[in-house]
């Protein structure tokens, strides 16, 4: 008996008539009598009446299926025009005892047959073959996940009990894909979803489940996944189990881990795709999760399939990227690596120009593998994989993935099955709603947004969600109108949308009202209109501006002076909060970023403005910087762009050759002139962010995130601080005293800015940098003088600043130093002030930079390499310091100890964390050796 | 040379003694170490010399691979025959441990050579098979202020000697003049089973692994030697002579030749 899953079942078909007149071949795996994977494999014979396959092929699919705790059910081939019975040829080759032989056959063109047998005493006997329903979910979770599922409800009871405070919990919590909203106590739950796949029923499923566990808020975000909001930590294992049940898991959608995989939302049913990548990154993303260094990588790693050269997926900006094609024949892939986006985009370079489908696994895994031995773990903003590219050059880097290529080897891709019915093989669903009768708008909408599929007479349509929310009710109704719509299928797109798809002509019309009525944007007819956003300082404790309130007024402004126009119907918007690029505005039509900037001591927001991305046939290249003004002008300046753009840019001109036309030039003027500021007694509203009503500030961002545009604006002030010292030096009298008052004023401020405080007066100002940064002896003693002459200056006490100029002068040199000392968790690291009273430090740089903020982590590594590293580091700090390492349980903590006491080493303790390594001190004997 | 995570790997077994550590390792980056010969003695002196990580090896022999060498001469292959000793020496190094800088030289040392070669290096290991050399090598190294590593085989029988020139006996402290020609059977004419060849060599990387590393003590001033049928080391004290021709009081030694014709009879009778 054998039982095929749907999905499989047409898999099987399919690649028998991609192979005829060739006999297709591969096996089947699974749990007996059910079959769970598919291993195409080379038909070595290249022939139509028999086949073999190839010992290296069998021995790694062999492998597989052990390493996947499965059994070999079934070899298959195809007849491309004979029955399916075993032909006499194929019993001589029945040698493999216990399985089932199925035979697909191509002999009737009206119905493909497919049958299974057994042999017995050279004789074959028909097997019972059953077709079935596909298991839920849109890719098979790895048993793994469900481990680490069951993992992370421990994590969370000790949590609750006391045991695990939250910044224990936090590392255990991210690579869950759970992360902490800014109102404490809540959570999002990003729920991955390969290549945004989503069917009705899950959708029905989430907003169930948001409801449930959350407030019941839903967001499609920018990389296909959809996110639950507002989740009560102690309701998150619960919510995770829940997800588990229908094949859907958050696991690695946030952290150090592999990211979701996207790939071109209309995969399977696009024209222009070379071929249907959509199991390939199911594929995929079964193979990196079921991997464990998956979730422990130097930083986030992102992949993504684009089904032809239009690169829809961004492969330009991906760490890995790949991009279907065909090469005498055979379906495989360019591969693309080590782009990315954030402080310091970049594009990915080619690496490889083709890699055959049977090879796809590798090259993800080669890619991942150098990412995971280059990757500068030590520094947080250096650790991308696009780093690795810019510290070992292009010719660098592919000698590197060449090597790992090499060393991952033979990974045979199998495929889960998934209910695909693009393909056209099944029938699409009548509609059950029907259209609304001569309704004027859809008629707009259907030019907009349906778009006919590849398969002839079935449509897909796009449907934008303003800045990707839907409460769940909305999500419910969604479902219902895409299902009453007879769609076969959706996918969350990068837009932060929907498309829905595989529908008849009719569906168009019953889709486009039942979406009216749910919500206005649903039926959006612009992306200019959609402008996709980050979730912006009002959630993200990284944000500096509140994006999406500038979508908004974006938004607004477009809709009230008609700015769209037909030939700037396909552009996009994009909006980052900060200059890390979770908006993706490095790849927008017309992207911004914000940042926080200083004028006369006030902090505002401001933004950076860029256009001219281009990928694909049309070249691959970045949008580039064209000015950064105050964010109240942005819509002022976007507005007279777009007004201009319409009448400039020529019909059929796509929007990056009118950017690289004239379009630049147009919006660089645009915002120049409105680089102005106004005062603060002019205008307050400069000084406050969209939508609110209170000054812009820093406050509440905290260090230990890695808050890039904090740090761009503490060296802004610091360069300020610099600058105004300078002056001094050049100027006398009271032009020499405000110069001087300035300097002292910006250096502390930054300093404070880094702790997040945002002191209101400089009075307070002053009293926070005592308490911050003099008490604990980052600053000498001493340096109160300096801040209290600033003060009596400023308060008109004291009337010259010249007796303080060196004091100012040392503080300002100091703040520079600890600011350059900064390690990637935001601490200095140089040491403490020493001398007039201050307590004595007992080290010096080693406990600072090896002590408990930075223990050598040794965990998965072996034994005796673990004490080979741990000595080496520690013969590198002076005797009597301390280093600090952390160990797996067993062995290694069993023999590193014991071995560093054998040697004369102090070891202070060993001990046992939650998470389930050791952390173990050790004090270097004096003197060396 | 960086000490990065696949090094650390491959050294650990030696990193984590107590003796050795980071430290030690370094200083075997660092080290230069001159093999003259790449016969029975300096196959496994530089296989081992190689794995330890030393981070220059020299090695300089005139000879191509016979098929006779490969009973003892383990660093060369039945592929290699016919091939200049060096190279296929240079090649099996380099398979070990590509960190290993490798300056090869397919040629004779000679007096007028043998200066300018070692110059620069930290050791050396005599491993040649005739006499005149190692008279020449001792002169050179002791001239130099070279330390290097004195060591003979024959039949079932090794020797050798650690010279610290002008701290500790060296060659002809021991014997002051070689043997008259054919006083002494070669290898060719006696024989020697291989295994021999493989102990002596080794205790050569030994002393040399010693030397850099500071550790331990070296067999200066003892001549060892072992008796491969009986399995017996025997130690034989060697003194400094002050009379040395070329280390004593009043050297007469102080410029190098070319002792007795340098080739092998064998060969020579090949020839």
């Amino acid at each position: 008996m054998l039982e095929i899953p749907n999905g499989i079942w047409e898999d099987l078909i399919a690649r028998a008539r991609a192979a005829a007149p060739i006999e297709a071949c591969g096996i089947l795996a699974g749990r007996d009598p059910r079959v769970e994977r598919i291993y195409p494999m080379t038909n070595a014979d290249r022939s139509g009446e028999h086949f073999s396959l190839l010992p290296e092929e069998q021995f790694a699919v062999a492998r597989d299926i052990r390493r996947r705790g499965l059994a070999m059910l079934a070899l298959y081939h195809s007849h491309p025009a004979t029955p399916a019975r075993m032909s006499e040829e194929d019993l001589r080759l029945a040698f493999t005892p216990g399985i089932a032989y199925a035979i697909v056959s191509l002999a009737d063109p009206d119905a493909h047959r497919i049958a299974a047998f057994r042999v017995a005493e050279g004789r074959p006997h028909a097997d019972d073959i059953r077709r079935v329903e596909d298991p839920p979910g849109t890719f098979r979770m790895p048993e793994e996940i469900r481990r680490d599922t069951a993992a992370y409800r421990r994590h969370v009871a000790d949590h609750l009990s006391g045991t695990l405070p939250p910044e224990r919990l936090r590392p255990l919590r991210v690579p869950m894909g759970i992360y902490e909203q800014r109102v404490s106590g809540l959570f999002m739950v990003r729920v991955r979803l390969p290549g945004g796949e989503i069917t009705p029923a899950i959708l029905r499923a989430l907003a169930r489940l948001a409801r449930a566990h959350g407030s019941g808020r839903l967001h499609v975000t920018t990389r296909q996944d959809v996110q639950i909001h507002d989740v009560a930590i102690e309701r998150t294992p619960d919510l995770l189990d829940a997800l588990l049940e229908h094949g859907l898991s958050p696991r690695g959608g946030g952290g150090n881990t592999v990211r979701n995989i996207t790939a071109c939302p209309l995969a399977g049913v696009c024209p222009r795709e070379v071929f249907d990548v959509s199991p390939y990154v199911a594929a995929l993303t079964e193979h990196y999760l079921t991997d464990r260094s998956s979730f422990e990588l130097p930083r986030k790693f992102k992949a993504c399939f684009s089904g032809c050269e239009d690169d829809c997926a961004w492969s330009i900006v991906a760490d890995v990227g790949f991009v279907a094609c065909v090469r005498d024949g055979r379906p495989g892939f360019r591969v693309y690596g080590g782009g990315g986006m954030g402080q310091h985009s970049r594009v990915s370079i080619l690496l490889e120009e083709f890699v055959p489908e049977d090879e796809f696994l590798s090259a993800g895994e080669a890619v991942k593998r150098l990412f995971e031995r280059h990757g500068d773990r030590m520094n947080r903003h250096r650790a991308r994989l696009r780093f690795v590219l810019d510290r070992a050059g292009e010719e660098g880097f592919r000698d590197l993935y060449r090597q790992e290529r090499a060393a991952a080897g033979r990974i045979p891709p199998s495929f889960a099955p998934i209910a695909r019915r693009r393909d056209g093989t099944a029938p699409a669903v009548a509609p059950t709603a029907g259209a609304e009768p001569a309704d004027p708008s859809f008629a707009a909408w259907r030019d907009a947004n349906a778009i006919a599929q590849k398969q002839p007479g079935l449509w897909a349509a796009r449907i934008p969600i303003q800045l990707g929310d839907l409460s769940a009710e909305e999500a419910e109704a969604l479902a219902g109108a895409i299902e009453a719509s007879g769609a076969a299928w959706a996918r969350a797109t990068q837009e932060q949308g929907l498309l829905a798809g595989g529908m008849h002509e009719a569906g168009l019309g019953a889709l486009h009202a039942s979406l009216a009525r749910i919500r206005e944007d649903l039926v959006g007819l612009r992306p200019l209109l959609h402008p996709v956003a980050c979730a912006g300082a009002s959630t993200c404790r990284l944000g500096l501006c509140l994006s999406r309130n500038l979508a908004r007024a974006l938004i607004e402004r477009i809709e009230r002076e008609a700015l769209t126009s037909p030939a700037l119907n396909a552009a996009g918007i994009r909006v980052s909060g900060c200059p890390n690029a979770c908006g993706q505005h490095p790849i927008s039509d017309i992207g911004l970023h914000g940042v926080a900037r200083r004028i006369d001591g006030r902090l505002l927001p401001f933004y950076r403005v860029f256009a001219g991305v281009r990928r694909g046939q049309a070249g691959r290249a970045l949008s580039r910087p064209a000015g950064e003004i105050p964010a109240r002008a942005i819509p002022d300046a976007i507005a007279e762009f777009l007004r201009g753009a319409g009448g400039e840019i020529r019909p059929g001109e796509s929007f990056a050759d009118y950017i690289d036309r004239a379009g630049f030039a147009r919006l660089e003027s645009a915002l120049a002139s409105r680089s102005r500021v106004a005062s603060y007694a002019e205008d307050p509203s400069f000084y406050r962010d969209f939508g609110v009503e209170e000054e812009f500030s820093l406050a509440g961002r905290g260090p230990g995130e890695c808050g890039a545009g904090l740090l761009d604006l503490v060296a802004v002030d610091l360069a300020e601080a610099r600058k105004a010292l300078d002056e001094s030096k050049a100027a006398a009298g009271a032009a020499r005293d405000q110069a001087l008052y300035r300097a002292i004023a910006s250096a502390c401020r930054a300093l404070l800015e880094l702790r997040g405080i945002e002191p209101p007066s400089d009075r307070a100002l002053f009293r926070a940098f005592e308490d911050q940064l003099i008490e604990p002896a980052w600053f000498a003693r001493s340096t109160r003088e300096a801040l209290d002459a600033a003060l009596d200056w400023r308060l008109g006490d004291r009337s010259d600043l010249a007796g303080a100029a060196p004091g100012i002068a040392a503080l300002v040199d100091r703040a520079d130093a600890l600011f350059r000392s900064l390690d990637s968790a935001l601490r200095f690291t140089l040491p403490k002030a020493e001398g007039d009273g201050a307590k004595p430090q007992a080290t010096g740089l080693g406990e600072t930079a090896r002590g408990s903020t930075h223990p050598i982590d040794l965990r998965g590594v072996p034994c005796p390499i673990n004490f080979a590293r741990a000595k080496i580091a520690l013969e590198a700090i002076p005797p009597g310091e301390i280093l600090e390492i952390l160990l797996d349980d067993g062995e290694p903590v069993k023999n590193v100890p014991a071995s560093f006491r054998s040697q004369g080493q102090e070891v202070l303790s060993v001990e046992a964390m939650p998470e389930g390594h050791h952390r173990v001190r050790v004090r270097r004997a004096g003197p060396p050796r | 040379m960086e000490l990065n995570v696949e090094r650390i790997e491959r050294y650990s077994r030696q990193i984590i003694l107590p003796e050795v550590g980071g430290e030690g390792q370094r200083k075997l980056f660092d080290a230069r170490v001159l093999l003259v010969g790449a016969g029975g003695l300096g196959s496994p002196a530089a296989l081992y010399l190689a794995a330890a990580g030393v981070g220059t090896l020299g090695i300089i022999d005139s000879d191509d691979v016979d098929l006779s060498n490969l009973g003892r001469q383990i660093i060369h292959t039945t592929a290699d025959v016919g091939r200049p000793k060096v190279e296929s020496a240079e090649d099996r190094i380099r398979a070990l441990n590509p960190d290993v800088r490798i300056r090869a030289l397919s040629e004779r040392a000679t007096a007028a050579t043998l200066p300018g070669i070692l110059a620069g290096y930290d050791f050396v290991i005599d491993g040649t098979d005739n006499f005149a050399s190692k008279y020449l090598i001792n002169d050179a190294c002791v001239l130099a202020g070279v330390p290097y590593s004195h060591a003979g085989i024959i039949r079932f029988q090794g020797q050798l000697l650690t010279v610290l020139p002008g701290r500790s006996a060296c060659l002809r402290c021991l014997f002051p003049s070689p043997p008259p020609e054919g006083a002494a059977p070669t290898c060719a004419q006696a024989g020697i089973l291989g295994p021999v060849a493989g102990v002596i060599g080794t205790l050569q990387a030994l002393e040399a692994a010693r030397w850099i590393l500071g550790i331990g003590d070296l067999l200066a001033g003892r001549l060892l030697i072992y008796d491969a049928l009986r399995a017996r080391f025997r130690e034989v004290a060697i003194p400094r002579d002050p009379r040395c021709p070329v280390c004593g009081e009043s050297p007469t030694i102080r410029e190098l030749r070319d002792e007795a014709p340098v080739a092998c009879p064998t060969r020579a009778a090949r020839v």
